[in-house]
């Protein structure tokens, strides 16, 4: 179950579908012990739907859940928000982490 | 999806392709991430040149497949067996699961490319994978008919639709965990092998879903290199054969010590399979007769089948509440109720004191391990 609440959600990121990755990473919390990955994979479901706030908040538990790959942030949906002060100063707290 | 390719790959099977090609250089003895496909740049592969590789004979080649796209990861899982039985490694970086995972063109960019570098025995190449990097290796070999001697299948059986039979050329050796979620393709599998008489192994270790550990590589490679020396494709090495027999034999004894009659079974069947022709088998032979007559192994097959069956129980509402997520038709509360199942589910796997429900729940639970 829990891989193919995974790999659905996966799925849905890659066709653009947010709300259904969010509804899938919901289910994908409830049992994985990765919430670092959840976190970040929902950061970028928020991303992709144009919601800066809760994509920062999902950005800030996954660094606090001490995921942060290195180039997590690259990926398309954050694309939006480069120039954006918030965004760049949490790539920057990111960056930091994933080379110590 | 039409896995046809022998139309590409038939062309570059062909001699003269790696005489007029010299070889790349590549270092020997480590992994190498990434080398970029002449004929298709956007596909690239990971590497594993044996340390005794030279250019003046040819040499078996697995070529593997990762559900992510991790060619140095699928190579370095293989390595240590590719060391020691002196085979080359190649895993795509490009072949990913998914709808756009572009599998065929990232097998057919990987082959033409060492085809045309490195010197390779053209009736021992194979193809491996994970998850569905295996169904990819198995579906790759069933479309291009003898192009592969055989496939290593971890941790998933036969693609969906797709499935053994009289025209299977390719030899199976597959290795699944004992509390992966796709245990129960394996238990449908078996009898279809041995009706077809297809040789065939199915390695259980103890774990998830994910990549086999390096000895059950170790044992895939060797059975392959056993398989090919009982075709003549290599040179019988009668030495190994005995060693192998031997170390068989003593896996069954020490599985019948544990009490897994079934399993010992099945080991002693295996034994007598792949090994008549080639060495003695009657001690074999022997106690897969005595077994199947006893009642143990019986009883313990019967626990499968219901093991399985629980499985699919627990599996099948929830299954079709999560499909119903992209239909649009999960309400909330239902919603709810998926994600109280999926935590009760892991709650259980973790209390339970029987290992075997054990194992029937963390199958339906399914942790990526991501």
């Amino acid at each position: 179950l829990l891989i193919q609440a995974f790999e659905s959600s996966q799925r849905s990121l890659e066709q653009k579908d947010f709300r259904d990755a969010l509804r899938y990473l919901d289910l994908a919390a409830a049992g994985s012990d990765n919430l670092g990955w959840v976190h970040f994979q929902r950061a970028r479901a928020y991303a992709g739907s144009g919601d800066k706030n809760h994509m920062l908040d999902e950005l800030k538990l996954s660094l606090a859940a001490d995921f942060h790959p290195p180039t997590g942030l690259d990926a398309n949906e954050f694309a939006a928000y480069r120039e954006d002060p918030q965004f760049q100063a949490l790539n920057s707290e990111w960056r930091k982490a994933s080379n110590p | 999806v039409k896995w046809k390719w022998t139309a590409v790959a038939i062309p570059v099977l062909s001699a003269w392709m790696w005489a007029q090609n010299l070889p790349a250089s590549a270092p020997v003895g480590k992994i190498v991430p990434k080398i970029v496909c002449t004929t298709n740049e956007k596909q690239s592969y990971a590497l594993y040149l044996p340390s005794t590789f030279s250019a003046n004979r040819k040499w078996p080649v697995i070529y593997v497949f990762d559900p992510g796209g991790r060619g140095a990861v699928a190579v370095e899982t293989v390595r240590a067996a590719a060391e020691k039985y002196a085979w080359i490694v190649v895993g795509s970086n490009n072949s990913k699961n998914g709808p756009q995972g572009g599998s065929i063109e990232a097998a057919q960019a990987m082959w033409v490319d060492t085809q045309q570098r490195f010197p390779l025995d053209e009736s021992r190449r194979y193809f491996a994978g994970m998850s569905g990097g295996a169904r990819v290796a198995v579906a790759l070999a069933l479309g291009c008919h003898s192009c592969v001697a055989g496939v290593i299948a971890n941790a998933a059986g036969f693609p969906p639709n797709a499935s053994p039979d009289r025209d299977t050329k390719f030899v199976y050796f597959a290795a699944v965990g004992n509390a992966d979620m796709n245990y129960p393709e394996f238990v449908d599998l078996r009898p279809r092998l041995n009706a077809l008489g297809i040789p065939y192994r199915i390695r259980i270790f103890d774990g998830e879903h994910g990549w086999a550990p390096p000895e059950a590589w170790d044992e895939a490679l060797n059975w392959m290199d056993i398989q090919a020396m009982a075709k003549g494709l290599a040179p019988r090495d009668a030495a190994r054969i005995d060693k192998t027999l031997s170390d068989d034999l003593v896996k069954a004894r020490g599985l019948e010590a544990k009490h897994d009659w079934l399993l010992a079974l099945r080991e002693y069947q295996a034994i007598n399979r792949d090994f008549t022709g080639l060495a003695d088998t009657t001690v074999a032979k022997n106690r897969a007769a005595e077994l199947e007559k006893e009642k143990e192994p019986a009883k313990q097959e019967k626990q499968e089948k219901e093991d399985v069956a629980k499985q699919n129980r627990l599996l099948s509402g929830p299954s079709t509440q999560m499909e119903m997520i992209a239909s649009g038709n999960l309400d909330s509360a239902v919603q709810r109720d998926l994600r109280d199942t999926i935590a009760a589910l892991k709650h259980d796997a973790a209390r339970t004191s029987n290992e075997g429900e054990r194992l029937v729940l963390m199958r339906a639970f399914a942790d990526p391990g991501i």
